[in-house]
């Protein structure tokens, strides 16, 4: 499987985007797929996890912070991981050397009690249950998109919320503690939430 | 539509055949040149629908929403053109895809092919990328028709209306423009054929416009004034010229009548002529042959009478005697001239080469004989040969040379020349002395018989010799005329061929001697041939 992958991959490089970026992009892309290639066997991730941790590295594409939130346009992006390792585990390989609209992405464990500074992307792994409301209020107060993947309910801050259903990973919307937190959430991204629900 | 021939159905034909291709040829490049920006159009337009569903199908892509996916997809039936579409995920999987409803069966490519354009004719197949965060998400895959078809079809409907307008407008603004030139040309055609069949000059064609139909008129009517003026000129000369004729013909006959007339009047006045001529001659021969008879018998007698008488006579007896002897012998001289001139007219004329110089000599020897006395200085051009009747230039040469020999007789000096020169085309002959000569005055009286101009017993003569010369000359055709002064001796100069140029000056001499029959002459006394016309000074 892996290997068909990297035909069309190499395939891939082919491709014709405008030549100037087209070089970088099929590097980054071979690169990127040779690393997962080599670690995925290695590493014991559930397929859900890391389909879990390619969906939260990717919300911040379509996430608006406040102007002052990046002291500059190349400051790092970083994720706050409260969640079990696999979780973690993919999320660090798929950050491993990438940016989000120009900012380096790292990757932080935190524990329950840690104080939310710095970080931009707060996820909750089910593990920490619905303990967190304190955190998550922490995290809305400081501009924090916060993702969970809590049962119902949900937690009350909670921004964006994954649920498995049919053996699909999708996720739900709540905007009313996005806009608390001054974060606007991209429209693209409500059309492909499974449910949105603006008020709390 | 009417017969081909006229005019007015090739204007129209012109018209149309040029708004036709005029149409036919600005329609098709128009709507080569629309398909083409049209097609174009439609390649910019899918272009856009084609970055448009890329960025749309970027979450579905990212969060693997084939839901999501699909009805992004499903927005393409708002765009009629697009046959099918689909998008392959990074895999190079087919994640969803869209057909149009009327399209059945469509074969999406097994993998998504590179990205970019392949344009057909009538469509498209389009590959894109959907990129990211500099991510590759998968391939957004459409496939189009340019919907051409529609389009050209609309665009003929279109050109077959405007056509239809356009030749009906072509049509009807023509047949109104044809009028300004087809009547004015109708309007000589009608004339011309008027002219044609009936000789009718005096129409004139309309002029309706200063074009150059309008040069064609004004260059007819002015075609038609002239012959229309050219034919009544004609036709007053023709009338003047049959006039003339009319007045020239019975002048003519007028002139035939008179000319009959006047040809019966000389016959009649010829044939009394002739009769009064033969009398006459035969008188004159009657007469002198009669009075030899009587003269003789006195001659005769008159010598007998001297004989017999003794030698002394008394009184003048003797000297009475040899007067009558001597008028008897002068007598008989005049008789004998008076026959030989008659002669002259009767006898036939043999012509034969005569050499002039040596009957000269001949001649001025028996002068000499005669008169042995008087020597004379004689002077003869040699060689001179003339065609003539031997015997009658002899009676010429007689009488000539003895006129100059006796006239020059009482000159210290008598010199006589007999020559020949040349007066145009004709040999003239001449005998000149230099002998008493005679006043020119009397010169028309010196050919008529018994015309003579010195006395009796100044010089010897009868007065008939120059008469018979005269006479002899005009048998041969020739004429005879004469030059002298009184005292400086006279030339007689006379040619023996006819002399056309006299004879057509003196056209009336001619025709009187033309009327003589060659025996018979006219009486010496009638008148002296005119000389003076053609004398030499």
């Amino acid at each position: 499987m892996n290997t068909t992958a990297a035909a069309v991959t190499s395939k891939y490089l082919r491709l014709s985007l405008p030549p100037a970026s087209t070089s970088l992009v099929s590097l980054w892309f071979l690169l990127l797929t040779l690393l997962t290639a080599a670690t995925a066997s290695a590493q014991e991730a559930s397929a859900e996890y890391q389909l879990k941790a390619a969906f939260l590295f990717k919300f911040p594409l379509y996430v608006e912070w406040p102007a002052q939130t990046f002291a500059a346009s190349d400051s790092p992006l970083v994720f706050g991981v409260m969640a079990s390792e696999p979780m973690f585990i993919g999320l660090q390989e798929l950050a491993e050397g990438r940016t989000v609209d120009g900012h380096m992405v790292s990757v932080q464990r935190l524990q329950p009690d840690a104080a939310l500074t710095s970080v931009h992307v707060l996820f909750i792994g089910s593990e920490f249950g619905d303990a967190t409301p304190a955190l998550l209020q922490q995290a809305v107060s400081r501009a924090i998109l916060t993702v969970t993947e809590a049962s119902t309910p949900v937690p009350a801050d909670s921004m964006i919320n994954f649920n498995v259903s049919e053996d699909r990973v999708r996720f739900d919307i709540a905007t009313a503690p996005a806009r608390a937190a001054g974060l606007t959430l991209s429209s693209r991204l409500l059309q492909v939430a499974q449910t949105v629900r603006e008020t709390r | 539509m009417k017969k081909l021939r006229s005019i007015r159905a090739k204007l129209l034909l012109l018209v149309w055949v040029a708004t036709f291709s005029a149409l036919t040829i600005a329609g098709g490049v128009f709507m080569l040149y629309d398909v083409s920006s049209f097609r174009t159009l439609r390649l910019r337009d899918m272009t856009t629908q084609m970055e448009l569903m890329s960025y749309s199908a970027v979450p579905a892509m990212q969060f693997v929403d084939k839901e999501v996916a699909a009805e992004t997809l499903d927005l393409l039936r708002f765009r009629p053109s697009v046959k099918a579409a689909a998008i392959y995920d990074v895999r190079g999987r087919l994640f969803v895809s869209y057909v149009r409803p009327d399209e059945v069966g469509h074969a999406f490519p097994e993998l998504p092919g590179d990205a970019g354009i392949t344009t057909g004719a009538f469509g498209m197949t389009m590959f894109n990328r959907i990129v990211d965060n500099n991510e590759i998400l998968g391939t957004a895959y459409m496939n189009a028709d340019f919907q051409l078809g529609p389009r050209i079809l609309q665009y003929l409907g279109v050109l077959l209306v405007v056509m239809i307008g356009a030749m009906g407008a072509a049509g009807i603004i023509s047949l109104w423009l044809q009028r300004s030139i087809t009547r004015p040309m109708r309007s000589i055609a009608d004339i011309a054929l008027g002219v044609i069949n009936n000789r009718d000059y005096t129409k004139r064609a309309e002029k309706i416009s200063d074009d150059e139909v309008g040069i064609l008129v004004d260059a007819f009517n002015n075609m038609l004034t002239q012959i229309e003026s050219r034919t009544r000129e004609l036709q007053s000369t023709n009338h003047e010229l049959n006039l003339a004729v009319a007045e020239h013909s019975q002048a003519r006959a007028t002139i035939q009548q008179l000319n009959a007339e006047l040809e019966e009047k000389v016959l009649e006045r010829t044939a009394q002529l002739r009769a009064t001529n033969k009398e006459l001659e035969s008188f004159c021969y009657s007469v002198s042959h009669d009075l030899r008879g009587p003269l003789r018998a006195i001659s005769g007698f008159s010598q007998a009478l001297v004989e017999e008488l003794p030698q002394e006579l008394p009184g003048d007896s003797k000297r009475y005697l040899d007067k009558v002897l001597a008028a008897t012998s002068r007598m008989g001289q005049l008789i004998e001239d008076l026959l030989n001139l008659s002669r002259v007219s009767r006898g036939e004329l043999v012509r034969h080469p005569v050499d002039l110089s040596e009957m000269t000599h001949e001649v001025v020897r028996e002068l000499q004989a005669a008169d042995e006395k008087h020597q004379v200085d004689l002077s003869v051009w040699k060689g001179m040969t003339v065609d003539a009747d031997p015997k009658l230039l002899r009676i010429v040469l007689e009488n000539l040379l003895s006129n100059a020999w006796k006239f020059s007789s009482k000159k210290e000096n008598p010199r006589i020349v007999v020559g020949q020169m040349k007066d145009g085309e004709h040999e003239v002959y001449f005998v000149r002395d230099n002998g008493a000569g005679f006043d020119m005055k009397y010169a028309d009286k010196l050919f008529g018989a018994f015309q003579r101009l010195h006395g009796i017993n100044e010089f010897p003569g009868t007065g008939i010799g120059l008469a018979t010369v005269q006479r002899i000359v005009n048998r041969h055709g020739g004429r005879i005329w004469c030059d002298s002064a009184p005292g400086n001796g006279a030339v007689f100069y006379f040619t023996l061929k006819h002399d056309r140029s006299t004879q057509t000056t003196a056209a009336a001499t001619a025709a009187a001697s033309a009327m003589q029959s060659p025996n018979e002459t006219a009486l010496p006394t009638t008148r002296a041939q005119p000389t003076s016309g053609a004398m030499p000074s």
